[in-house]
């Protein structure tokens, strides 16, 4: 479908981590994925407060168009600290945005915005070092930290989404509440798609994050026969007690809060995609030596 | 007893479940001739649970539990390793149940 009306997809003024205000965002977007060669307006001038996932989100869809053959423009913000934090978080750079006459500057609580199309192990080793500098977190209880969430969370992606766009990777930390935020983006197939074929029981979004948390489920583990199926389980897992977690899959929202106790819902329109955030509470990971697991088990 | 360095066999970043592949060929020779082997993950700085299931957790499927107990030895496990390799375990003896209750399910005809 060929379209010269640039088509307006408007962010929200709380563009937090909170999938239900985009919600109205996410049908428009559905509604342009068919575009190619057409013009697609990002209107963010109402944007108020953006975190991980709202910067995560404007940067997939923008990602998505572009790679879709469509001109893509951008309405900049309003509000001139929410546009200084895209510039610092190299929202800008990544998409070859000239800023001229403001000057970015790294930040201390957060981490470049980044799109992997594999595991990567320096923006592994990159982020393992901003938690310990910036975070106060011993290193190989940060290196710990990336290996249980952050590269779980990747692999389900490479392992199993199709993403045609990769993932996007967005984290800061949060001082004053001590508490650490990642999000990890991805337009793929999503769990339902992935786990469908192999557990025909499975109905809908919230069931395939239901069973994805599971204990080994996992497509690849019943298509090769092989031990596969604990990456998001082991996250889960290690979270209780130590922060909370959500996973927005298509119409899918599951969320364990720090007691570990799950809240589901349907979300009246999809994320065409998956999408993990994690909220780790810095103080609690300090004991991470002291897991108390014994190897083989009985 | 077989030492091996996994820092110098896949690198400081057992990322993925190929690199564990590559380490579950190497463990599986030593272990098929009877020789014991310690793993030393010394310097390894990532590791995830796909590294663990695809080196470790196949080898459940091919050994005994008490035989691995007394012929494989880890060295320098960090916690989030015993964390990780602990879940793989556990994970392999839950597939190596349901292999093993398949084939005694099955028919001659359908093996």
């Amino acid at each position: 479908m060929i379209i010269h009306t640039p088509i307006f997809l408007k962010f929200p003024s709380q563009s937090g981590n909170d999938i239900f205000h985009y919600i109205s965002l996410l049908s428009e977007f559905n509604e342009t994925l068919n575009i190619t060669n057409g013009n697609i307006l990002f209107d963010c001038e109402d944007i108020q407060f953006i975190r991980p996932f709202g910067i995560n989100l404007l940067s997939a869809m923008i990602f998505y168009h572009l790679q879709h053959g469509n001109k893509v423009l951008i309405k900049g913000t309003k509000d001139s600290s929410v546009h200084k934090y895209l510039l610092d978080q190299g929202f800008f750079q990544e998409f070859n945005i000239e800023q001229e006459h403001v000057t970015s500057m790294p930040r201390s609580t957060s981490v470049a915005l980044r799109r992997l199309e594999g595991v990567d192990g320096t923006y592994l080793d990159n982020i393992a070092n901003w938690l310990n500098f910036n975070g106060d977190i011993p290193l190989r209880v940060a290196q710990d930290l990336v290996s249980i969430s952050l590269l779980e969370a990747i692999n389900n992606v490479f392992d199993h989404s199709q993403s045609s766009i990769g993932c996007y990777i967005s984290a800061q930390a949060y001082h004053k509440q001590n508490q650490l935020s990642l999000s990890i983006l991805d337009f793929g197939i999503g769990l339902l798609n992935s786990l469908k074929p192999f557990y025909p029981d499975i109905e809908d979004d919230v069931e395939a994050i239901n069973k994805a948390v599971l204990e080994g489920v996992s497509s690849k583990r019943k298509l090769e026969k092989r031990v596969r199926g604990v990456g998001l389980t082991n996250i889960s897992g290690f979270l209780k007690n130590r922060g909370s977690m959500g996973i927005i899959s298509y119409k899918g929202y599951w969320f364990q809060n720090h007691e570990g106790t799950i809240n589901t819902r349907m979300l009246s329109c999809p994320l065409k995609g998956t999408c993990v955030n994690l909220y780790i509470d810095k103080q609690s990971i300090l004991d991470i030596s002291d897991m108390g697991e014994e190897v083989w088990g009985e | 007893m077989q030492d091996l360095k996994i820092k110098e066999i896949v690198g400081d970043k057992c990322t993925g479940y190929n690199e564990g592949k590559r380490l579950f060929t190497i463990l599986d020779s030593f272990l098929s001739k009877g020789i014991s082997v310690n793993v030393d993950m010394d310097g390894v700085v990532f590791a995830s649970s796909s590294f663990f299931n695809a080196a470790f957790g196949e080898l459940i499927l091919k050994y005994d539990i008490p035989f691995l107990r007394e012929r494989l030895k880890f060295d320098k496990l960090s916690n989030k390793d015993k964390f990780l390799l602990s879940k793989s375990i556990s994970l392999a003896k839950k597939v190596k149940e349901e292999s093993t209750s398949d084939f005694s399910k099955a028919t001659p005809a359908s093996i």
